[in-house]
């Protein structure tokens, strides 16, 4: 086994998670989007924590901090689908007005 | 015999995440995910950092995922389900396709292979020790972070007086 | 773990911010808003005091590098105050402008967790440290964001945010696992030291590091191209909330940039300076251009705000090349967060007199709203850079700092003259908002201006117009709290 197949793995995760964020319209679908990438960097980390010349341990320990935050961020983001599901039950979601740059 | 292995769940992860976007109902999308994420467990478990998978099982597989399902299901309506993919399909192909090209020919080009594996593992004990000393302001800090997230999707999910069904 | 100002100052803003919602769940009948607000702002003050104190007791170092994963030291001290004096001046405003809105315990607690975050990102010189901090302060503000939640407006608002933020988290976290892999670390002061050493086949990954992390700051920041978020964000959400987003999160984006890529990849010779000067340019040009065209001055100071970040960005860039450069930056971002807050505090208080933030209907409101007006008209010519503002000497530094770096680098001439012409254009569209207010007639009667926010807008007058006078002692705090002197 070799770190670099695990890191392109990471990347090509990566590479999903932004096709996501491009193509995707769907607040959920965003949202996996995200998860993906979260879990490239998750991967990362743990495939550097194995392969590292000095034995640390705070790789596995920054992969358990990220977990941790990405829940209390998924927490938030489905009360904010929530929200939207109440707001717009009576309208059209073309209403939803596009990204306007 | 681990070649195989490995083969097999970089197929699963890699694929399922794919799945994860591309179904068409967002239910299945969920589940995808979480063979996705399962996937990643795996990986965790042949890089030798078994308690950090058992925690992605748990926390991300077990809690986030299940929570989608759940938000999904009670949010269930066609029309603000299945929103049209933007005309940028190909944009986001593109684009995807060379952050995968760009960084796979860097990790390749790189020194990175160079890097050895390291003989002894890192125990549970050691991560415990390290969290509650040299981490323990981050630790306090996330616990803090799990509390806003909390006070704060409970405000929003909440129905205010005088709110109609 | 020492009990340093940093953990204090968790430890106030943490009990008070986490007692409120528990207090206000358990009583029955309920509490004013106001109450919550005063003691929220209370709260605030006594932490400035703090962090003072501990600067005036000379306890603070201005060493930057520890081996813990806080260092209390100055540079975390001039981004506490500056993000703290925001995160106060949008809470007593908050007293006036979300008297009526529900769960007001909530709001001033998600306020206090939020400054919680911002503070320790200055202070952080750990990465893990860092992204903690980051979420601390993030999250809190996608649910601020979202608080009016019978306006969809403000439902959008908050949902780009989250996205955005979400993806700058998420990058955050990849950019780690790769200065992770090739130091061994987290902590600044190691990575530092290993990549002073580094092996030269690891240098592209390095490189990719940079860029990770500048892609992820740059979304808080605001950066071009990541800015597409942040007018509808800043024009959707409660308008104090906006002037928390415009003033302070994203100050705490450059304090951790400085922290990151400017001390950390000191070690480390790659060309970033031209990188961020472009990016710089661009932000500047493209937030200027945009606000000339808007019509809501929330959604202008949306677009200035993107440009103001170009002008700290100046600073930044020719870091490596002028002992200006950080402190200008530094000296930018305290000014900045006062004029913008008070700006975006002076909109908030049309929106609660005459509830419109439509440029066209401040028609006469020099005479309608005569301090809200007055103050208006300070903070947007003090953003524009006019003398004898705060605004003008800072910008005077960033300018003389790109200069300064034009003897080692070609660009850092253009780079000066760039943001001299971007403040003459700024000046089209503030120009535009201060001739409706005093030049064209209206018919309307004089309206009633929250007292509240008034009091809080006659603070940032004075401290636009002292500093803009007499600027000796931020500049001395600035060059002090910089990290490269």
């Amino acid at each position: 086994m070799n770190i670099t197949e695990f890191v392109i793995i990471s990347a090509i995760l990566v590479g999903i998670g932004i096709y996501g964020l491009v193509v995707k319209r769907n607040f959920i679908k965003t949202l996996f989007s995200i998860e993906i990438i979260v879990n490239a960097a998750n991967l990362n980390l743990i495939a550097f924590s194995k392969f590292n010349p000095i034995t640390s341990s705070a790789g596995q320990i920054t992969a358990l901090f990220s977990i941790a935050i990405a829940a209390a961020e998924v927490a938030v983001g489905l009360a904010l689908i929530i929200l939207a599901y109440r707001l717009y039950n009576d309208v059209d979601v073309k209403e939803f007005r596009r990204l306007r740059g | 015999m681990t070649d195989a292995i490995f083969i097999a769940v970089s197929v699963l992860t890699v694929g399922s995440a794919i799945l994860a976007l591309e179904f068409k109902e967002l239910i299945y999308g969920a589940i995808a995910l979480a063979a996705s994420l399962l996937g990643v467990a795996m990986f965790f478990v042949m890089l030798d950092a078994s308690f950090v998978a058992m925690f992605q099982v748990t926390v991300y597989v077990g809690a986030v995922v299940v929570l989608v399902i759940f938000t999904i299901m009670l949010v269930r309506r066609e029309a603000w389900l299945q929103v049209k993919d933007g005309s940028r399909k190909v944009l986001g192909a593109i684009l995807g396709l060379s952050i995968i090209l760009a960084l796979g020919a860097l990790y390749l080009q790189s020194g990175l292979s160079t890097l050895q594996t390291k003989e002894n593992s890192i125990s549970i004990k050691q991560l415990s020790e390290e969290m509650l000393t040299y981490y323990s302001p981050a630790l306090i800090v996330v616990g803090l972070t799990l509390a806003g997230s909390v006070i704060g999707a409970l405000i929003l999910s909440k129905r205010e007086k005088g709110e109609e069904e | 773990m020492d009990f340093n100002t940093p953990i204090l100052v968790t430890i106030i803003l943490a009990v008070v911010g986490l007692l409120m919602p528990v207090i206000d769940a358990l009583r029955r009948e309920r509490i004013s808003n106001k109450a919550y607000g005063i003691a929220a702002s209370v709260t605030l003050a006594i932490v400035i005091g703090v962090i003072i104190f501990n600067i005036l007791t000379n306890n603070t170092s201005n060493i930057i590098l520890t081996n813990s994963v806080l260092s209390n030291d100055l540079f975390g001290a001039f981004f506490s105050i500056a993000m703290l004096l925001v995160s106060i001046i949008s809470t007593i405003s908050s007293i006036d402008y979300m008297r009526k809105t529900p769960n007001p315990a909530v709001y001033y607690s998600l306020m206090l967790l939020s400054s919680i975050g911002m503070v320790l990102i200055a202070y952080s010189t750990d990465l893990v440290m860092l992204i903690a901090a980051w979420e601390l302060m993030s999250i809190p503000t996608y649910v601020l964001a979202a608080f009016k939640k019978r306006d969809p407006s403000s439902n959008e608002a908050a949902i780009k945010y989250f996205i955005f933020g979400a993806l700058s988290s998420g990058l955050l976290i990849y950019g780690i696992s790769l200065v992770y892999g090739i130091s061994g670390s987290t902590n600044i002061t190691v990575v530092i030291q290993s990549l002073a050493h580094i092996d030269e086949s690891l240098s592209f990954i390095a490189l990719l590091a940079i860029v990770t992390f500048a892609a992820g700051f740059g979304f808080k920041m605001a950066l071009f191209p990541f800015h597409m978020w942040l007018p509808d964000t800043y024009e959707g959400s409660p308008t104090t909330v906006s002037s928390l987003l415009a003033a302070a999160t994203k100050k705490a984006g450059f304090a951790a940039a400085i922290r990151v890529i400017v001390i950390g990849m000191s070690a480390f010779s790659v060309e970033w300076g031209l990188m961020f000067a472009v990016v710089a340019v661009l932000t500047m040009t493209i937030g200027n251009l945009a606000a000339l065209t808007q019509k809501s001055l929330t959604r202008m100071l949306a677009y200035s705000s993107v440009a103001q970040a170009g002008y700290i960005l100046i600073g930044l860039s020719v870091a490596p090349y002028s002992d200006l450069g950080i402190s200008s930056a530094m000296f930018h971002v305290m000014n900045h967060a006062i004029m913008k807050s008070s700006a975006f505090i002076a909109a908030a208080a049309a929106i609660v007199s005459i509830s419109t933030v439509n440029i066209d209907s401040f028609k006469g409101l020099g005479r309608r709203m005569p301090v809200t007006a007055i103050v208006l008209t300070i903070s947007l010519l003090a953003l524009a850079g006019v003398p004898p503002l705060n605004g003008f000497w800072s910008k005077l530094y960033l300018f003389t700092a790109a200069i300064d770096a034009s003897s080692t680098v070609t660009w850092g001439s253009y780079l000066a003259l760039a943001g001299v012409l971007n403040s003459a254009l700024s000046l089209g569209y503030y120009g535009w908002v201060i001739r409706k207010m005093y030049f064209e007639p209206s018919t309307s009667e004089k309206v009633k201006e929250p007292r509240i926010i008034l009091g809080v807008l006659i603070f940032t007058l004075i401290f636009m117009v002292g500093f803009g006078i007499y600027p000796t002692p931020l500049i001395e705090f600035s060059s002090l709290a910089s990290p490269i002197p």
